[in-house]
């Protein structure tokens, strides 16, 4: 086996000799154009945002719903009034029109629909009879009105 | 009559003519020329970038084959440096008529040391390319005959990559290649470099076998 090391195949430089068989010149034209053609895509990938600079958006605020007056949370974002005079005629139709009302589900609680336990404490109290009955005075009541009757 | 029909078959005869040279593309070299011949024929293969439309084969082609020192240097002269390629452009140097795909049965049963320069102003890569183009066809990259079956040089947008195309996955050959290897690039024992095989290669998640 034939081997040359660096430094002897260095040494032999000078001896070069260019086959006539392929055309050089053709060659290294073809490659300029080539890369001429990748640097002008790679210009133009930049311009349509390949390194353009990123900039972080503002995330949106989160609506964070609040509880109101009787302690029911919703999370339909609550719009602020018009106040009176504040505004003028002009937003006035617009703050009247009929606005396009989005529905809005809430999840109903299955959980524990086979239990007889209210899912909310406040069912408690309305789900009670708010006057307890009286077996004793009810039957009062039906002697008396026996003994109207007798005396009509 | 005669003597003019013994004037035009003058020139006919049934012993054949020395005919005149032709001009192929394979013209071997004068003999003169022929004072350092290599191991093996290599052939110089370039990649173009492709454009989207052209397949894998269309933008792979031999440039020129050569068999001696001289022809070596003189076309190591006359074509352009690596740092003049295009982007996805590549050099390929390959030993006989070894094509520089993985399918070729050749290559089927091997891998590629490899090592990307990430860093592509700071590598003199032009250099580098030569050093490991003299270290193949000078045969000194391997102990034995035609374990490596060449050289890739890839040009691409955040690196430069050298592979060393190799005909087995043996560790024991391997590891005495990928150490010469990394002499011939001139890397730091910082540096790794790694051997993939070639058989999962097309997948994309390949993960080298050997790192060193």
């Amino acid at each position: 086996m034939s081997r040359y090391t660096e430094t002897e195949l260095i040494a032999l430089r000078d001896t070069a000799y260019v086959p006539t068989t392929f055309d050089f010149a053709a060659f290294a034209q073809q490659i300029q154009e080539q890369k001429e053609l990748s640097e002008e895509q790679g210009r133009r990938g930049s311009h349509l945002g390949g390194s353009r600079p990123k900039f972080q958006k503002k995330p949106k605020q989160k609506h964070i719903p609040q509880a109101d007056e009787d302690g029911w949370f919703t999370n339909t974002p609550v719009k602020k009034d018009l106040e009176e005079g504040e505004e003028g005629a002009s937003t006035f139709a617009t703050a009247s029109a009929p606005k396009k009302v989005v529905p809005t589900y809430a999840r109903p609680n299955n959980k524990n629909i086979g239990s007889s336990r209210p899912a909310d404490p406040r069912d408690v109290s309305a789900a009670q009879p708010k006057t307890k009955f009286n077996a004793f005075s009810a039957f009062n009541d039906s002697e008396d009105e026996d003994e109207d009757e007798d005396d009509e | 009559m005669s003597e003019e029909l013994n004037q035009a078959t003058k020139d006919l005869t049934l012993e054949e003519q020395p005919q005149q040279p032709q001009q192929s593309a394979e013209q071997p070299l004068p003999e003169a020329e022929l004072k350092h011949p290599l191991n093996s024929k290599w052939t110089l293969w370039y990649t173009k970038p492709s454009n989207g439309k052209e397949a894998w084969s269309d933008l792979l082609k031999p440039i020129i084959s050569f068999s001696s020192v001289e022809e070596f240097w003189g076309i190591f002269n006359s074509v352009p440096a690596p740092s003049e390629l295009p982007l996805k452009g590549d050099y390929h140097l390959f030993r006989d008529d070894i094509k520089p795909e993985w399918e070729d049965i050749r290559n089927s049963e091997g891998g590629r040391w490899s090592f990307e320069f990430k860093s592509k102003n700071n590598v003199d890569i032009n250099e580098l390319w030569l050093r490991g183009l003299m270290s193949v066809i000078g045969e000194t990259i391997q102990d034995d005959e035609d374990e490596v079956n060449g050289i890739v040089l890839n040009n691409r947008k955040f690196a430069y990559r050298v592979s060393l195309w190799t005909k087995t996955t043996s560790k024991s050959k391997l590891t005495a290649i990928g150490e010469r290897f990394k002499k011939v690039l001139k890397l730091t024992d910082d540096d790794s470099i790694e051997f993939y095989v070639h058989k999962g290669s097309d997948q994309r998640d390949a993960k080298p076998i050997l790192m060193f």
